[in-house]
């Protein structure tokens, strides 16, 4: 092999050396040759340190603790190694063993007939993410036997809250083979079991980007217990503010896995844009869209839903209403339906919307609320099954109802006053006709009701929403800042939340208005209320400042941070975690992604010396 | 009365485009200019008026089109749109000289950006008029920069014949054609209604720069980027006529410079063997600035920020001391030990090859910031050179061992270059106008300023008679607003600096009656969170907002930019830069509905 590696550079100084003759003064230069780069030492409590030289003196008892590769330190440095969101407990080896993908054989005998397709395609997943970790191909070959055995207890493919994600997974090394053991409830589980195993190798390329040798080691041995605290670990992501294409999403999805993050929660559309294709009513899209190729095809969602589904995530779908709906709306009139929506595109808009442009759905036209159906009838074709729906029902503006003459007369109809509980009154009527016909359409697929998810808004107020709102059909959204009582007022009330505190959780903040940017240690050390009623939090991306181009380095690696958060809750400082995010850092690189860098490189070289 | 105008105007596009109806391809959406702003409005069927795509509405709809940065002296882009062939462009290049090669190759990259004005997934039609382009340089024998090179030149663009647009560039340098080439590029926009490329087809156009020093810093010790995401980085300094690429190449965390003499400053100091710059590389960056006008200046600063890389050299002092916060302001500390003498011989063999790779500069930076007086007094061999020059201990006598540090190196420099070049130093204690003259000669030295743009310093330094680079920290360090990554909570020069500020940050407001003394600005990337991922959304497209305040230094304010501004940074994706987004696509698409 060092003879490979040496025949390589050899190849570069040749060619170099005729580029040289070029120019006279270009002859004095000889390609630096240097070998072997930096090494790197486990130094406990600390993390990976950079030899002094690159070339340390070694005594013959620390030669074990050196390595030649920073990512390979880190797999094995520290008690849980490199693995992002750490686990609730492990014991992994200092020894690692060489592996390679082609003698990697996954054993499947365990498993539901059911399930088995699926997981076929989850283990594809793990497979393409080994060899991403050499940049798509493993150079050096070495014969070792791995056999992943996977034993899934049950045949459940859904995802929902109820769904079982504890794993075991096990790593021994015995007379020239590794056998791994992965032991769950759901297919589900075990996915994450394989998410872990794939964290415990690394390439142990050094970081000579020209030299193609490539290498994979695994942890030699590893026992791990797992499972998350909270059930609900998701990612907002807004697609109407920016058109985001298909590709970046998928990828998002890729970092989400890598998280073992569960919930694609996709703000699909807004009043700015419908990019979502509903077969039913193809002026959604013919409306709202940017253009022709800013819009999601049917095809396309249901293809998004299935990749959000082998790699452990369930994809919610928010439809934003009655607020927050514009564009996609305008065409009601045309088609001899009334206004389906109100007060769409309005200028000045202060009054009437919380952003331009402004858009409300029309609640007295009955027929939106036909128009309506159309949309869930062909949103609860494509979600998988349990369906969960999200509803919005964020930042009402009564400015914009009032108006609307036709809404005016409407309200005097249904013996509402023109005043903020009689607006309150309209809106609620709005989520609960809206609420009914999703249970009729689950119904008429042969579901059960089903919860749906809100916004937390005027309407959800503690004193107010239990008159609108029934506390066994909707899951709140809370997004209020860490100082507000909501979250534990709803809790009291018995609400079922899911906790988004904007102040410390929004991505977008810090590049807009008085917003303050919080930043990856900010937002791990957010913790959340342990209590039953706390299915679990949201990282939210909103894309009124980001498109496609800096999706990833807004997105990650503070996602990733929120992650781990929600998996684990660890009472660690936040320090300790910073040596295994790096490493997750080189992870998302390796696996397509783009994330922003945390600190110069000279941190990551030399662990904890940078506090 | 405005409409009326505007009427005629839309009319005569059509005529000139030769669109036989409106109709030929129908459209949902369509452009029409009122007051001044573009608005969407549905294409109805029995529409009789000319269907504009957003980008022609635009043009039209502003005085300045969708020209950025603006030009200075005379701008008329007429009433005519004409579709154009962007197989047919040929350019002829009448005047004969040395730096022929280099306008050559600004018109292969014209072509390049003609092409990448469609956006992706449009294929413009091979249809309409040929275009020929004259390029008269009055000196082709120019190429070399300095800060009095002429950057002007004129554009005409007219129409010949039923077939065939003329467009001439005239300019007195090789960098005055190259910037009215860029401006061509910018009057060429897609048609994405009917998929076919226009250009403006009446222009006159007079134009040269405000300020000569149009710069953008970026740092690459602190995390490496490739030669790559320089040159992708270059390639958008051209396309908004900026022209310093100032590059911050070593710092305490690496030296990634590779040097013959001293090979072992980058191998101890680099990150890893293949995070390195060689000559070569350094001489291919410094080609392609060239080609597009951009300088490539090398910093190398010294006597702090300096660090790994030098350990074995035993010239340093204080590296990696601990806790660093006693004796630098980022860990790893280290600073040049300016007694010894064999330092100098280091530093000039630095500055040699610096000298040779960075053929073309006219202007060496030789760093000078943030010299930590408790870091040399931790070392006894200092004190004891002080002692035995009879200086005390005291902060002026550290003033007069950097001064003796500074000297030094200043001659070194003069021998290393073969010439007395202009030598750039960072604001610091050492530039304090109260005493700057003692140090540095107002004729030597140009210094940049990075304190706040309300520092008093700045008024100080321009009535000794200084010349100033400004990179107030309060609008041009784009590194501000994110995570702190030493301590807690969120970095020193938080928050984000939006655009606006940018753009609204204008050196002539801050000279007063001294601004003949401001050579011009810089955008400054400091690269502790950033790296060759993230390069692109820092730069732009901020950088783009500060080109425009420093080619024209409009004396009007963000909100009159902004429609063009949204423009150059869709141009700056199509281009392949992952540019920042301002603003939600629908307000891109509905000028003057947000915000207001």
């Amino acid at each position: 092999m060092a003879l490979h590696g040496l025949l390589a550079l050899m190849t570069t100084m040749h060619l170099a050396g005729v580029l040289c003759n070029v120019e006279s003064t270009f002859d004095e230069i000889t390609p630096q040759i240097y070998e072997p780069s930096w090494m790197y030492k486990c130094v406990p409590d600390e993390g990976c340190q950079r030899s002094e030289h690159p070339r340390p003196t070694l005594s013959d008892n620390s030669t074990s603790a050196f390595f030649d590769s920073l990512d390979v330190c880190r797999i094995v440095c520290g008690r849980f190694g490199g693995i992002w969101p750490k686990p609730v407990t492990a014991a992994l080896s200092s020894q690692t063993v060489k592996i390679h993908p082609n003698y990697l054989r996954y054993d499947l005998l365990n498993v539901p007939a059911e399930t088995r397709e699926l997981l076929v395609e989850m283990t594809q997943v793990i497979s393409n993410n080994l060899l991403a970790e050499c940049g798509g191909h493993v150079t050096e070959v070495v014969d070792t036997q791995v056999v992943v055995i996977i034993v899934v207890k049950t045949a459940i493919t859904s995802l929902n809250w109820n769904t079982d994600e504890q794993y075991m997974l096990d790593v021994q090394t015995r007379g020239g083979e590794v056998s791994v053991h992965i032991e769950a409830e759901t297919i589900y589980g075990a996915r994450h079991g394989l998410e872990t195993f794939s964290q415990l190798i690394s390439s142990d390329k050094r970081d000579f980007s020209d030299v193609e040798h490539c290498g994979l080691v695994l942890v030699s041995g590893a026992k791990i217990r797992d499972r998350p605290i909270y059930k609900h670990r998701g990612l907002v992501l807004d697609t109407s503010r920016h058109f985001i294409p298909m590709v970046d999403i998928k990828r998002t999805i890729d970092g989400m896995a890598t998280t073992k993050m569960n919930v694609f929660h996709w703000h699909a559309t807004d009043s700015h844009s419908f990019p979502l294709e509903a077969s039913r009513v193809p002026q959604f899209t013919r409306y709202g869209a940017y253009s022709g190729s800013e819009m999601y095809t049917t095809e396309e969602i249901r293809e998004l839903i299935h990749y959000a589904k082998v790699r452990g995530i369930r994809v919610v779908i928010e439809i934003d209403a009655p607020a927050h709906s514009g564009n996609g709306w305008q065409w009601g009139r045309e088609y001899g339906l009334g206004d389906l929506a109100v007060c769409v595109n309005a200028y000045p808009w202060r009054h009437l919307c919380i952003e331009p442009p402004c858009g409300q759905l029309n609640p007295a036209n009955p027929n939106m609320y036909r128009v309506l159906r159309n949309l869930y009838q062909d949103v609860a074709d494509l979600l998988n099954s349990p369906p969960l729906l999200h509803m919005g029902g964020d930042e009402v503006y009564f400015g914009c109802w009032n108006s609307s003459q036709e809404i005016i007369s409407y309200m005097k109809d249904q013996g509402y006053d023109t005043t903020e509980e009689g607006f309150m009154k309209l809106w609620g009527e709005f989520h609960n006709k809206a609420l009914q016909i999703w249970d009729e359409e689950i119904s008429a697929k042969g579901l059960d009701p089903q919860p749906v998810m809100l916004w937390s808004s005027q309407l959800t107020q503690a004193q107010r929403i239990s008159q609108h709102l029934d506390k066994e059909r909707y899951i709140i959204e809370v997004w209020e800042p860490l100082n507000s009582p909501l979250l534990t007022q709803l809790l009291r009330l018995g609400y079922r939340t899911v906790s988004v505190p904007k102040d410390i959780w929004y991505l977008d903040h810090g590049f807009w208005g008085r917003t303050v940017y919080s930043n990856w240690r900010r937002m791990y050390a957010h913790t959340l209320p342990r209590d039953e009623g706390v299915l679990g939090g949201e990282v939210a991306m909103w894309t009124e400042y980001c498109d496609a181009q800096a999706l990833d380095t807004r997105v990650w690696p503070r996602a990733a941070a929120v992650a781990e958060r929600l998996w684990s809750d660890p009472t660690s400082t936040v320090y300790s975690a910073e040596p295994r995010l790096q490493r997750l850092r080189t992870r998302l690189i390796a696996r397509g992604l783009r994330p922003d860098a945390m600190s110069p490189a000279w941190c990551s070289q030399h662990d904890s010396k940078c506090l | 009365m405005w409409l009326q105008a505007i009427c005629i105007y839309t009319v005569f596009i059509i005529i000139g485009c030769g669109i036989p109806t409106a109709a030929e391809e129908h459209s949902l959406w369509r452009w029409t200019c009122e007051n001044n702003r573009c608005t969407k409005i549905r294409n109805e069927p029995e529409n009789k008026e000319p269907v504009l795509s957003l980008e022609a509405c635009k043009m039209f709809c502003d005085d300045y089109g969708l020209l950025w940065p603006k030009p200075t002296i005379e701008t008329n882009l007429g009433n005519f749109l004409s579709k154009i062939n962007m197989n047919t462009i040929d350019i002829q290049i009448t005047k004969q000289g040395k730096s022929d090669d280099l306008l050559t190759a600004a018109a292969d990259r014209f072509k390049t950006l003609v092409s990448s004005s469609v956006p992706k997934g449009f294929s413009a039609k091979a249809a309409g008029k040929s275009v020929t382009v004259y390029l008269v340089n009055d000196n082709p024998y120019i190429r070399e920069f300095s800060l009095d090179m002429d950057e002007s030149y004129e554009l005409y663009i007219s129409s010949t014949s039923s077939d065939k647009v003329n467009a001439t560039i005239r300019g007195n340098s090789f960098f005055g054609v190259r910037h009215g080439l860029e401006t061509l590029s910018q009057l060429i926009v897609y048609d994405d209604i009917r998929n076919n490329l226009l250009i403006v087809r009446d222009v006159t156009i007079k134009d040269r720069p405000v300020y000569p020093y149009r710069g953008i810093l970026l740092d690459t010790a602190r995390n490496f980027y490739s030669i790559e995401s320089i040159k992708r980085t270059i390639d958008a300094m051209a396309a908004v006529k900026l022209n310093t690429f100032h590059w911050h190449i070593t710092d305490s965390q690496s030296f990634p410079l590779v040097l013959q003499k001293r090979p072992n400053l980058s191998k101890l100091g680099a990150y890893s063997p293949t995070k390195v710059y060689t000559k070569q590389d350094i001489r291919e960056v410094v080609a392609y600035g060239l080609e597009r006008g951009v300088r490539v200046l090398p910093e190398f600063d010294a006597p702090a920020h300096v660090g790994e890389g030098w350990q074995d050299t035993g010239l340093t002092v204080c590296f990696k001391a601990e806790p660093w916060t006693k004796f630098c302001v980022e860990p790893p500390c280290g600073q040049l030990n300016p007694t010894k003498e064999e330092l100098y011989d280091y530093l000039e063999d630095i500055y040699v090859e610096m000298a040779e790779a960075f053929e073309s500069t006219d202007m060496f930076h030789m760093g000078g910031d943030e010299v930590s007086e408790r870091c040399w007094n931790s070392s006894e061999e200092i004190q004891n050179f002080m002692i035995q020059n009879r200086w005390n201990l005291d902060k002026s006598s550290f003033l007069k061992l950097w001064n003796y540090f500074q000297k030094n190196a200043q001659d070194r420099a003069y021998k290393a270059f073969g010439k007395r070049l202009p030598l750039i130093l960072w604001t610091s204690t050492l530039t304090d106008y109260t005493h700057v003259e003692k140090f540095l000669d107002k004729d030597e030295y140009i210094i940049q300023v990075w304190t706040t743009g309300a520092d008093p310093q700045i008024q100080g330094l321009l009535q000794k008679g200084y010349r100033l680079i400004m990179s107030n920290y309060d609008a041009l360090y784009f590194d501000c607003g994110f995570g702190a990554w030493v301590g807690s909570g969120n970095n020193w020069c938080s928050p984000y600096i939006g655009w606006q500020k940018v753009y609204g940050n204008s050196p002539a407001v801050m000279a007063l009656s001294y601004r003949d003394q401001i050579l011009g600005g810089e955008v400054a990337l400091w690269s502790e969170q950033s790296d060759p991922a993230t390069l692109d959304g820092r730069l732009w497209p901020r950088a783009a907002a500060f080109a425009e305040r420093m080619w024209a230094e409009p004396s009007t304010a963000w909100q009159d930019a902004e429609h063009r501004m949204l423009h150059v940074r869709e141009r700056l994706v199509r281009m392949g830069i992952q540019a920042e987004s301002l603003e939600p696509e629908w307000c891109y698409q509905n000028q003057g509905l947000c915000y207001g």
